[in-house]
């Protein structure tokens, strides 16, 4: 039997493409098939991704290309041996790394080599539907839908009123950099707890990009908020799911998303989401939570404070989060990688009536 | 003309509109005591640009541009002129007024 190994230029823990990886590679072990993750620039997994070269692949297996980023060893793998399938994660645009020369260098290349998988890739993958649209321009496809979460073992979304106190901590998690607007929410939270009886406080949580994450900081300063502002850098899951469950609100002004994995982790873990409108972060909503139309910093948190003074708007915004998050169960599903990878392989798959519902829950 | 809305409540319309509503009006009775209120926050900074230390200020200024008002062309070159040029105050300041009148622009 065939197997279907996958691959990304670099490989990390808590990196959302690598742990993709490891899952899709989990769920096909469990319908027996085989293969392996591999990468050319390991670091933290050197236990679960192999080096790329490595490990002997053979002509009708396939190599699922994880393709995020400009990646120069591209070439070299589309040249291996295997047929080839794209799982595009989306290149974050190069407007958003004038910077970062080589940050807005890999940006273009990525983009620019989405060309190389025309007439190589077999099968064409993305894992929203914002992502698919992006890789049609580029003449590519038919781009299915994989789901990048199995939400289906998780427990749903629970409830429980937060006691009043008054403390408001709000929270984003991502990579701090310039295209997720950190340094929006500073000025956010400047405005909340400017004439505001209550004490808000804002959670950052995420790697740095060095400049843009010293801008955050200095701006925090400024504004005579850096007792307000904690940041993370990196955090265990359990500690992640400490701080989602003590928040009041996730936030987010981020201006590009692929898909938008701490959406759904927060609104996994009953936490209220204000989310700008942009990329996929509508699609990932699908609705569900507040969405901002507009980014002013003093407007957004008045659309905050207001809807967390309200017992019931929030109680609307969770029912409403509850009612996404069994759409996205539906769709967030190993059943439907599997099943959709298995017909690739031309393996007969079990018939699941659930795994045909991506369409009609997205 | 319509005025584009700022939110979107999928779960309720009704309530969509009520929080609409609150926010307007909180707005408002802001903007009235202070009409400045959406340059609040650039001008709490020009106050307090001098709590800064120099070097630490310097590469705020540089930052603030890069971030708020647009890519700075350059900016390694700044950032090495910053490396070793930091402390110089007179440049410090010419940059800060620099950035001050381009923020009001």
């Amino acid at each position: 039997m065939a197997k279907i190994f996958h691959y990304h230029s670099h490989a990390r823990p808590f990196d959302a493409v690598t742990g993709h990886m490891l899952s899709l590679q989990g769920w096909l072990k469990e319908k027996g098939v085989g293969g392996e993750v591999l990468s050319h620039n390991i670091r933290g997994v050197e236990d679960k991704v192999k080096r790329f070269g490595s490990v002997e692949v053979a002509d009708d297996d396939f190599v699922f290309i994880h393709h995020s980023q400009g990646n120069p060893d591209l070439p070299e793998v589309l040249a291996s041996k295997g047929r080839k399938a794209l799982v595009y994660h989306n290149v974050t645009p190069p407007k958003y790394f004038s910077h970062d020369a080589y940050g807005a260098k890999l940006s273009k290349l990525g983009r620019e080599q989405l060309s190389l998988f025309k007439g190589v890739a077999r099968a064409f993958y993305a894992d929203s539907q914002f992502n698919a649209f992006e890789i049609e321009e580029w003449g590519l496809g038919p781009v299915k839908l994989l789901p990048l979460l199995d939400l289906s073992a998780l427990n749903g979304p629970s409830f429980t009123p937060k006691p009043r106190t008054t403390t408001k901590r709000l929270l984003f998690v991502g990579r701090l950099s310039p295209h997720k607007a950190q340094s929006e929410l500073v000025k956010v939270l400047y405005y909340l707890r400017k004439e505001s009886a209550l004490d808000f406080k804002l959670t950052l949580v995420g790697s740095q990009d060095p400049l843009y994450g010293r801008y955050v900081k200095s701006l925090a300063k400024g504004l005579g908020l850096q007792t307000h502002v904690h940041f993370h850098e990196k955090v265990e899951p359990a500690q992640l799911q400490k701080i989602y469950e003590e928040s009041d609100a996730f936030v987010s002004l981020s201006r590009h998303e692929g898909f938008g994995i701490p959406l759904v982790e927060a609104i996994r873990f009953g936490v209220p989401v204000f989310a700008l409108w942009r990329t996929a972060v509508t699609e990932t909503m699908g609705g569900a939570g507040v969405g901002f139309l507009t980014t002013k910093p003093h407007r957004v948190a008045e659309i905050v404070r207001q809807a967390l003074l309200d017992p019931e708007i929030l109680e609307a915004i969770h029912e409403g989060q509850q009612e996404r998050w069994k759409r996205l169960c539906r769709s967030q599903n190993k059943r439907v990688a599997q099943k959709a990878l298995c017909r690739l392989l031309k393996i007969d798959a079990e018939t699941d009536a659930e795994t045909d519902a991506w369409n009609e829950a997205t | 003309m319509k005025k584009q809305r700022d939110l979107v409540l999928g779960a309720s319309s009704a309530l969509e509109g009520r929080l609409r509503n609150r926010v307007k009006q909180a707005i408002a009775q802001k903007k009235e005591r202070d009409p400045r209120l959406a340059d609040d926050w650039l001008t709490r900074l020009e106050d307090r640009h001098t709590d800064f230390a120099i070097p630490e200020a310097s590469l705020f200024v540089v930052l603030f541009r890069q971030f708020e008002n647009g890519p700075i062309r350059g900016l390694p070159q700044v950032m090495e002129w910053l490396r070793k040029s930091a402390g110089s105050l007179r440049s410090l300041k010419s940059m800060v007024c620099g950035m001050t009148k381009r923020s009001k622009a």
